[in-house]
């Protein structure tokens, strides 16, 4: 039980995050609560906004919905089933429109507005916005890679085994194109071939030697490589095959 | 110039649709507006296609049969409707001319931060990981024309269908979409979405504000500035439902907790408020449903919703058989549970 009431709080200050909304529904639940006898509204949204705080934090549903439900990692979607920014909302509005002077509620509208503006993070930031470059919405760098591969030779199928950082972006801009492995294995370890687990792992080592490196592609049967600049087998790829583009950094080599 | 056009045309189209999809659920004499009509329509589609992916799925039925079939059902279901229910239609375009236009000025505020969410959704970039899966078997669906036969992954035939996507086939859905809109999906998925679903998760908080204010045109306008200006600032935690509708609404859990998520909310707090609800109360079944569509967390979430709603009406009506119709509510989902833990 303390393991899930451990995990129970940290995904509560997950979801809190920098800002101070959850105790502003929090606050929010508590004055619907005192109106609820006026309004079956309040009653109803005061009411189930607190049965899932229950059932969020009660370490027996919580771990039956951890368990059997959702599971562990993502405890925290729990909270997309409270009315955060509703209730606040409505509480907002209904202080706002409190009076009927228009000077006081155009100070209770701009205080609030500034209240929830503080009380949280502007969400157009350049770490998760950046300017557009192609329609796909990817990296620009996949766009030749791909078009490349296609191009030369005529191969019946290709299959690619790709850096990390591009190997989520090639499938959906091309999706005829096959992989070695996919981010599946970058991100659960999981190859759905031994094949793919092999290469995976020679092109993860920090040394790796040319035999085993060369063997490893030919067991893969991949027909495409692409390597980082500064990956440690890169100069074992430049003496073994065809280096057909160089692009932002990443080299893409014909290994067919 | 054309793609503008042709954005237009496609969801002018799939609007209409839609709308006649959701005259389906009105009956002659009631007060159903005309959003909240469409937003049945849509929550109809979406259930729909649920039960007919699953069962195209199941069959192993090549993706084209599936998506043709979808939309000659659609569209002359939609057709029907607009014929049986053009006296409701003439009722609906009376309200629309007499309606007081001038008082439409408070929804301004809300407006204008919502038109420029839906710009910066579809002009600028947001690059997720995420997509290797989601928009990639969007694009692996109409490559191979099956349905998760191969992985969006590797491209590989897969020995087994993955058990949590097949029960909420969204990505195949966006799949069938970007070939109406005539776009790859990772296009459709990245610029259109946002232009189509950052508005929808709107109008549900429009239902809610006119459910919540009645005709106070400047109290709705003033809480649709209010929500629109939080999910602006929601990005204080990257699990936000506000940050996951302002950055990746096109990944079916997205469009689960800033849409469905909300709107059946909306729906469980008219079956508690409103008396006569009886009849109406099937429909959380197919909200339901289209929760599933989106994720399979919808499969869990929407009896939990349904549970805990239908616990409180029961209390606060001191019936004993709304446990019951609580607990048929929940079947669409329960079934679709066992079957994943069948599948699984």
């Amino acid at each position: 039980m303390k393991e899930i009431w451990d995990l129970t709080n940290d995904m509560w200050e997950l979801y809190r995050g920098q800002g101070w909304y959850l105790f502003c529904f929090l606050a929010a639940v508590v004055c619907l609560l005192l109106k609820r006898k006026e309004s079956k509204k309040a009653r109803f949204l005061s009411a189930y906004s607190i049965l899932m705080l229950f059932l969020f934090w009660c370490p027996v549903s919580a771990k039956l919905i951890m368990d059997y439900g959702i599971g562990r990692s993502v405890y925290w979607r729990m909270f997309w089933l409270f009315p955060i920014t509703l209730l606040i909302g409505w509480v907002l509005t209904v202080l706002v429109c409190s009076t009927r002077k228009k000077t006081i509620q155009t100070l209770l509208l701009a205080g609030s507005l500034v209240l929830t503006a503080a009380g949280g993070t502007w969400i157009y930031r350049e770490d998760v916005f950046q300017k557009t470059t192609n329609l796909y919405k990817i990296p620009q760098t996949v766009i030749p890679i791909c078009q490349k591969m296609r191009e030369y030779p005529q191969e019946e199928t290709i299959k690619a085994a790709v850096a990390d950082d591009l190997l989520s972006y090639i499938r959906q801009y091309d999706p005829g194109i096959h992989m070695v492995y996919g981010r599946n294995t970058t991100k659960d370890f999981q190859a759905e071939t031994m094949e793919a687990a092999v290469l995976y792992g020679v092109l993860h080592e920090e040394q790796q030697d040319r035999e085993t490196f060369v063997s490893a592609i030919e067991l893969s049967e991949c027909n495409f490589l692409v390597l980082k600049g500064d990956h440690p087998v890169k100069k074992w790829a430049d003496l073994e095959y065809e280096m057909l583009l160089e692009v932002d950094g990443y080299y893409l080599y014909y290994t067919g | 110039m054309m793609t503008v056009i042709k954005i237009f045309l496609a969801t002018a189209g799939l609007l209409v649709l839609a709308f006649g999809l959701g005259l389906l659920w009105v009956k002659e004499g009631r007060e159903d507006s005309s959003l909240e009509i469409l937003m049945k329509g849509i929550v109809t589609a979406f259930a729909a296609f649920e039960i007919a992916a699953l069962g195209a799925t199941a069959a192993n039925l090549p993706y084209h049969v599936l998506a043709l079939g979808y939309q000659g059902v659609v569209i002359l279901t939609a057709a029907g409707s607009f014929y049986v229910k053009r006296s409701i239609l003439r009722t609906l375009g009376k309200r629309i001319l007499q309606k007081q236009w001038k008082s439409c000025v408070w929804y301004l505020p809300a407006l204008l931060l919502i038109v420029f969410q839906v710009y910066v959704g579809t002009v600028d970039t947001h690059i997720d990981d995420d997509d290797a899966f989601y928009v990639a078997t969007a694009s692996t669906t109409l490559e191979t024309d099956s349905l998760f036969q191969y992985s969006s992954y590797t491209g590989e035939r897969m020995e087994e269908k993955p058990a949590r996507y097949v029960l909420s086939p969204f990505p195949v859905f966006i799949a069938m979409l970007s070939e109406i809109y005539r776009m790859p999906p990772a296009v459709f998925a990245h610029t259109c979405i946002p232009l189509l679903m950052i508005p929808l998760a709107y109008m549900v908080y429009f239902l809610f504000g006119r459910f919540l204010f009645g005709k106070s045109r400047k109290k709705r306008g003033i809480f649709l500035l209010l929500i629109a200006w939080m999910n602006l600032f929601g990005y204080y935690s990257i699990y936000t439902a506000s940050t996951f509708l302002l950055i990746r609404i096109w990944q079916g859990k997205a469009l689960l907790a800033s849409v469905f998520i909300p709107l059946l909310l909306f729906y469980l707090l008219k079956w508690y408020v409103e008396k006569k609800q009886q009849k109406k109360m099937w429909y959380l079944s197919v909200v339901s449903l289209a929760l599933a569509l989106c994720s399979s967390m919808g499969i869990f979430f929407a009896p939990l919703m349904i549970g805990v709603s239908g616990l409180l009406k029961c209390v606060k009506e001191r019936k004993s058989i709304i446990l019951f119709y609580t607990i048929l509510l929940c079947i669409p989902c329960g079934i679709l549970g066992v079957l994943y833990l069948f599948v699984k």
